[in-house]
């Protein structure tokens, strides 16, 4: 897929577990793993938001767009 | 009642098809040879060429071979049914059962068809029309499970991207 999603960059950026971030968010583990292993098919504008505000970044330090 | 999960509709509809499923087969193999035993001794083969035209033991010999689809038809509606005692109806190994259902009941109802045209075409009226009206069955039984599996096909798709959906 064209789009790619950089959670665990981000999230190795802010030195924060997987775990931790379920726990903020309010998002099962297994969810978050999905998305951050590129196996999620799309994303609410709402849990962008919370893991948004949660690791302080934009959805551009999240997600990333190439070209194929 | 409930439809789906444990001690519902559903698991007493897979026990009928099981049933069904096993007196099928016995049917299968256990009329070529009561037919055998009964011609065999008392010599009604010869009577029954008399009187059966070889239209009549072509069409026999069609209906008799229909039951192969007939079986396999009910193995996926078993399959199909114990899916939805295990609650969970919409996912894509449904839609292939039913597909699977809809190409035998295709199966069938070609043979039907082939048959009323055998018999009317001998002038055996009464048979042949309802021979024909069981071809036209299983003709809207084909039709219909293939819409079937096709919006079942659909609702795995939603449900999938739905489920992946964060």
């Amino acid at each position: 897929m064209a789009i790619i999603v950089n959670l665990d960059v981000m999230l190795a950026k802010r030195k924060m577990p997987l775990n931790e971030l379920a726990d903020k968010v309010d998002i099962t583990i297994s969810n978050l793993s999905i998305l951050k292993n590129n196996k999620g098919r799309a994303i609410r504008f709402s849990t962008l938001d919370k893991i948004c505000n949660v690791l302080d970044c934009t959805p551009g330090d999240i997600l990333e767009y190439v070209k194929d | 009642m409930k439809i789906t999960g444990n001690k519902s509709m559903s698991s007493f509809i897979k026990i009928i098809l099981q049933i069904l499923f096993v007196l099928g087969i016995i049917s299968l193999f256990a009329i070529p040879i009561y037919l055998y035993m009964i011609t065999t001794d008392s010599g009604i083969v010869l009577s029954l060429l008399g009187i059966c035209t070889f239209s009549v033991i072509v069409s026999f010999f069609i209906i008799y071979f229909t039951a192969i689809p007939g079986i396999a038809l009910i193995y996926q509606f078993i399959k199909l049914f114990d899916a939805l005692k295990k609650n969970n109806p919409f996912v894509i190994e449904n839609a292939i059962y039913l597909n699977r259902s809809s190409i035998t009941g295709g199966i069938i109802s070609l043979s039907y068809f082939i048959v009323a045209i055998i018999l009317l075409c001998n002038s055996i009226l009464l048979y042949g029309l309802c021979t024909l009206l069981m071809g036209i069955i299983f003709l809207v039984f084909t039709i219909g499970t293939y819409i079937l599996s096709k919006i079942f096909k659909q609702a795995a798709e939603y449900k999938e991207e739905n489920e992946l959906t964060i």
